[in-house]
């Protein structure tokens, strides 16, 4: 049984002239509609889709879609008769074998273009009356609500619509409109393509592959959703995970802690664990510390404290010591500083003597030079003598009574670079002294602190009140209650991170378990099966309808990608020649079926080819489609103009239902 | 402090040479005369107080300044009239380095005297004096300075 199956077509137009119109019967298997060029063949065609509400196929929507003749005037006898009003009526069956009856009205003064009645049984064939409802089209929700025309034909056909990736990003519902090109080819847009994009694509990404998909019932389709599912599921969980992470590191920092398991990404056999140092610097588990941390506190209130009253005698003891200490520190830091002072005085006196001693031995160099230069002007200079006597005479100014004897220059120098390199020690010395003992004044003062402040902790504790614990105690104590109510925050917050690590574990489980469920390759076993036959009875059916644009036509594959037919990668020209083209068509639309028959489907069963013998089609080769069609398990209805005889003889032996509308106007007075 | 005399039978002393600073040295003295007389002397001539004058400024770098600015103060500092420098002269006299006019009581460089400040002037000694009276040149004349420090010294 076939998903749609037409039973009736009827016209009925009311005009001034009385009423007119068409009545065609159709029959299961082949149906070929002969009617003359022009006399309104494919209006009639036409008027089934607008009965289903797929008139957008026709370009637009609701009556305007629709020929004058059948909204505004006809002609009879050479007269132009007004049309009143005009209503289409089909009658379908479904592969269950209900029957309705569509009714849809085309100029009405008191229907609306986009109602449909649906009368639920066989009107038309039967003449009967039956309960009717009504429902619209081209409205919002028409494709969805319970009063949409198009959710209740896809019922009645037994199709479930899936939702598809749209541009939006959202998904949408693969509407019922967007499958018939892949089995309702019509005269003026069908046969430029495989697919013939209706008004829009509906926001539809690949809509003609998603209709395809549809028609075969492939897996890919869900595949493909169920894939961006779980992407989009996927990047959640990790982005969870990583605050997660976020939250707990964090945590960690706050009370010097460290995270057990948890790992980069998620995984299922990991369990959290927070670890924190205890007394000893190892590193345990919090709840482990928080107990540690309750017993020592727990300790130290019930009876553990030292009180004031118990240690004040040591006390007054210690303090003595401790005054007297304070003071003998004191002692050696005020000598410690004399003598720094002293022996900073004895070096800058030696510095300055150094200087002086450079100047000196400088003059004296100088002087040396002088003596040497001299003594090239005047011998009396190098020999020491008088210049007017020439007695010896010793090398100074001093009046001779003095006595004194100099020394030479030479010597003079030597013995100013001696005593130099005295004083040159001796600094370095003095600098070693100073720096040993403000070392040791930097130690004194430390320690000099330390003792005054021990001193005033003893003399405070003194003044306080006897019972009370000492302050060393207390600060231990109080010390203890805040980490203890740190971590126990901390392990608060932590729980509730865990329960949330759980939550995410559960959902990366369910991610892994349906990302298992998806085929690995993008097409799944099925699929392929699907498209390899459907490839097969493509060539086959080119074959027979003597397609020769391309020699050999095993080179003709289907693309994986597009569903169409290519040839070395390429998509198959549709320039090549123009009969190919249709034939191209022919083979695709029935190999559509076919394979959806053998597969079991979304294919309604139904094909209809108006005028298939486009472009000076060869008689034979369209002998062939009508063979073909003849041995289809549906129902088919091929919508021509060719003579009867022409048609007679191309059927000659075959199973078919040829419905003449003779030469005149398929428009005529109703009997 | 007792000294163990009576048990010294003999003690001798020999004398040891001193060490000296170089301006008590003689040439060390004329060379720095020479130096003023040529740099900064009119007619490589001058007068024993210009001379003195000089020769305190020269024994430090920090009164070169005093002198520097003798011009603007019109201060003539207290000086020491030094002996040495007489004795200087005389061993300068001696050496037919420079030459005291009776008349003018003015030394004036000899030809050995300049042929001595050329080539002091070419070596590396005395660099900073040597700045220094090429700085003051010839600015301080015997008839300013004799007239400065009669103004002074008036009395």
């Amino acid at each position: 049984m076939n998903r749609l199956k037409l039973n009736y077509l009827k016209i009925v137009i009311e005009t001034s002239e009385g009423e007119f119109g068409t009545d065609i019967p159709f029959k299961d298997g082949f149906n070929i509609l002969r009617a003359k060029n022009t006399k309104g063949k494919s209006s009639t065609l036409n008027a089934i889709l607008y009965a289903l509400g797929i008139e957008e196929m026709l370009g637009g929507k609701n009556s305007k879609t629709m020929k004058p003749v059948l909204k505004d005037k006809l002609i009879f006898e050479n007269k132009e008769v007004n049309v009143l009003e005009s209503k289409v009526q089909l009658e379908i069956t479904n592969d269950s074998g209900d029957v309705i009856t569509l009714t849809r009205w085309i100029k009405s003064t008191s229907m609306d273009e986009k109602l449909i009645r649906v009368h639920f049984g066989a009107i038309l064939s039967k003449k009967e009356a039956f309960n009717f409802k009504d429902y619209y089209v081209h409205l919002k929700g028409s494709a969805s609500e319970s009063a949409g025309f198009h959710a209740f034909l896809s019922t009645f056909v037994k199709w479930k619509l899936p939702n598809v990736p749209s541009f939006e990003g959202k998904d949408k519902l693969l509407y019922i409109q967007t499958l018939f090109p892949l089995f309702f080819v019509e005269q003026f847009k069908g046969w430029s393509g495989f697919y013939t994009s209706i008004s829009g694509s509906y926001g539809i990404r690949d809509l003609p592959k998603r209709a395809f998909e549809f028609l075969l019932d492939m897996d890919i389709t869900k595949n493909t959703k169920e894939r961006e599912a779980l992407k989009i599921f996927n990047a959640l969980i990790l982005n969870r995970w990583s605050s997660l992470k976020q939250n707990l590191e964090s945590l960690a920092d706050t009370v010097n802690g460290k995270v057990v398991g948890h790992s980069e990404k998620p995984n299922l056999i990991e369990e959290l664990n927070l670890f924190v140092y205890d007394d000893n610097n190892k590193l345990i588990h919090i709840i482990d510390r928080i107990f540690q941390l309750e017993k020592d506190i727990k300790d130290k209130e019930s009876y553990n404290i030292v009180s004031i009253s118990n240690v004040s005698e040591k006390y007054e003891k210690e303090i003595i010591e401790q005054e007297d200490y304070v003071l003998q520190l004191q002692n050696e830091l005020n000598s410690l500083r004399q003598d720094i002072n002293l022996e900073k005085d004895n070096l800058r006196s030696m510095r300055e003597n150094l200087r002086y001693l450079a100047i000196d031995l400088k003059r004296n160099q100088e002087a040396e030079k002088l003596y040497k230069l001299g003594s090239n002007i005047d011998s009396n200079i190098k020999n020491g003598t008088c210049p007017t006597c020439n007695q010896d005479i010793s090398d100074t100014l001093l009046p001779p009574e003095t006595l004194v004897e100099p020394l030479d220059l030479g010597e003079n120098i030597v013995f100013i670079k001696e005593q130099k390199s005295t004083l040159e020690f001796g600094i370095k010395e003095s600098e070693r002294i100073i720096k040993t003992k403000q070392t040791k004044q930097a130690v004194l003062d430390q320690n000099i602190q330390n003792a005054r402040k021990e001193l005033r902790i003893l003399k405070r504790e003194l003044n306080e009140n006897p019972a009370l614990p000492t302050q060393k105690e207390l600060e231990k104590l109080v010390e203890l209650k805040i980490s203890f109510n740190r971590l126990n925050e901390a392990s608060q917050s932590f729980e509730k991170i865990e329960e949330n690590f759980k939550d995410i574990k559960k959902d990366w489980k369910n991610y892994l378990t349906r990302k298992d469920a998806l085929p690995e390759d993008y097409f799944s076993a099925l699929d392929l099966k699907k498209l390899t036959f459907f490839e097969k009875q493509f060539l086959e059916l080119l074959e027979s309808f003597n397609y020769s644009s391309i020699e050999n036509i095993d080179e003709i594959t289907i693309s994986k990608d597009k569903y169409t037919p290519i040839v070395s990668g390429f998509d198959i020209k549709f320039d090549s020649s123009a009969s190919d083209n249709i034939r191209l068509i022919w083979s695709y639309i029935i190999s559509i079926y076919r394979t959806s028959q053998r597969y079991n489907g979304n294919h309604p069963g139904f094909i209809l080819f108006d005028e298939p013998g486009q472009q000076q089609m060869a008689a034979d080769s369209q002998e062939q489609l009508f063979k073909s069609l003849s041995k289809f398990e549906g129902q088919s209805l091929v919508g021509t103009s060719l003579e009867p005889s022409e048609i007679k003889a191309m059927t000659k032996g075959l199973q078919v239902n040829i419905i003449d509308l003779g030469e005149n106007y398929i428009i005529k007075p109703l009997l | 402090m007792d000294l163990p005399i009576d048990y010294i039978k003999e003690i001798r002393f020999s004398k040891k040479k001193v060490p000296l600073s170089p301006e008590l040295r003689p040439f060390y003295r004329i060379s720095q005369i020479i130096l003023v007389l040529h740099l900064s002397s009119t007619k490589e001539t001058a007068s024993l107080l210009k001379l003195q004058l000089f020769n305190w400024g020269l024994q430090n770098t920090r009164r070169f300044d005093r002198l520097l600015k003798l011009k603007e103060t019109n201060d003539f500092p207290l000086i020491r009239f030094d002996p040495f420098l007489n004795r200087a002269l005389n061993y300068g006299v001696a050496m037919d380095l420079f030459t005291l006019n009776k008349n003018t009581r003015k030394f004036s460089l000899t030809v050995k005297g300049r042929e001595l400040a050329l080539q002091l002037l070419r070596e590396s000694i005395f660099t900073e004096e040597k700045t220094f009276l090429l700085q003051i040149k010839k600015g301080l004349s015997d008839t300013y300075l004799i007239g400065l420090f009669k103004e002074r010294y008036r009395t």
